[in-house]
């Protein structure tokens, strides 16, 4: 019978520092999945994951047990993910390229008839992550959770570490904010 | 409007956009090894880290707690109060002394 996760935490924090590898297994495709929302590049991904779980396993002895450790990991997943987007930021500035030829056509197709253009096209995909790429780190953070993974504000609040006034203050930022980026790229003359 | 209608497509978009949750081969023993590799964190940097914090938070405290106390107008009359307070301390220990006894009319007199 598989241990449970207070187990394996405790054996760890009892010298066995070779079961963390149980921890990893168990966790690792989700923290992959939540990085991938953030980042595009595959080596940034795993770069992100190898972070929440250095974190993880540098502050295990803080986990008291009273929460799920799922929730627990998660907070340090969006945290890192977080702190991940401000240095990609500082780093680097991304320019607003021109849209290319299919992202165009789906504008169009949009614009003439909203209810018929496809959401399952690469072209709306590759607009969603050009628009994401734009927000600030907060902003995307929290469209990411709030409408994109459709959590609630009470769950954001645990998983950011803001508080949930906080939270609906950004939300409401983050939403303008996007309509700005989308303005920018120049997307208005196909409305 | 139109815009806000373009984004709310996009984020159904972005709902609807399968995220990958793979991981690569082996992911386990590059974290293992990344581990190892970490220098010991050594209990003394960790309390010299805790008490700087509490240092600095002590400091934060002081100065917002000495602003207040020098922006605050005084107020006139918990200085007359003050004034009149000590003034009736004096008169009570000056009382005490034998040569301030104030005898009695009932009282025999030595």
């Amino acid at each position: 019978m598989e241990s449970s996760d207070a187990e394996v935490i405790a054996a760890i924090r009892a010298g066995d520092t070779a079961r963390f590898e149980e921890l990893i297994r168990r966790y690792q495709a989700r923290l992959f999945a939540t990085a991938r929302r953030y980042a595009r590049r595959e080596a940034e991904v795993e770069d992100i994951v190898q972070q929440i779980l250095i974190r993880v396993f540098q502050n295990l002895d803080s986990w008291r047990g009273d929460a799920p450790f799922e929730h627990w990991i998660m907070r340090i997943a969006v945290r890192v993910c977080y702190d991940a987007l401000r240095a990609h930021q500082r780093n680097r500035e991304q320019p607003i390229t021109e849209l290319s030829t299919e992202e165009s056509d789906w504008l169009e197709n949009h614009a003439t008839a909203p209810e018929n253009s496809g959401i399952d096209s690469d072209a709306a995909r590759s607009l969603v992550n050009r628009a994401f790429e734009q927000l600030a780190p907060a902003s995307r953070i929290i469209l990411t959770l709030l409408e994109i993974e459709d959590r609630p504000v009470k769950e954001i609040a645990e998983l950011t570490g803001w508080s949930v006034p906080l939270v609906k203050v950004r939300a409401f930022r983050a939403r303008a904010e996007m309509r700005r980026v989308l303005s920018r790229m120049g997307l208005e003359k196909y409305l | 409007m139109k815009l806000e209608g373009l984004r709310q497509k996009l984020i159904q978009v972005g709902r609807h956009q399968p995220v990958s949750d793979c991981v690569p081969y082996a992911f386990e023993h590059r974290v293992l090894h990344a581990l190892r590799a970490l220098p010991p964190r050594d209990p003394a940097l960790a309390w010299v880290a805790g008490l700087w914090r509490a240092a600095l938070c002590s400091l934060a405290i002081a100065t917002v707690a000495g602003g207040i106390h020098l922006t605050q107008p005084d107020d006139p009359t918990a200085s007359i109060e003050a004034v009149a307070d000590s003034d009736l301390l004096e008169v009570a220990t000056l009382g005490d002394l034998p040569e301030f006894e104030v005898p009695l009319p009932d009282s025999p007199r030595p």
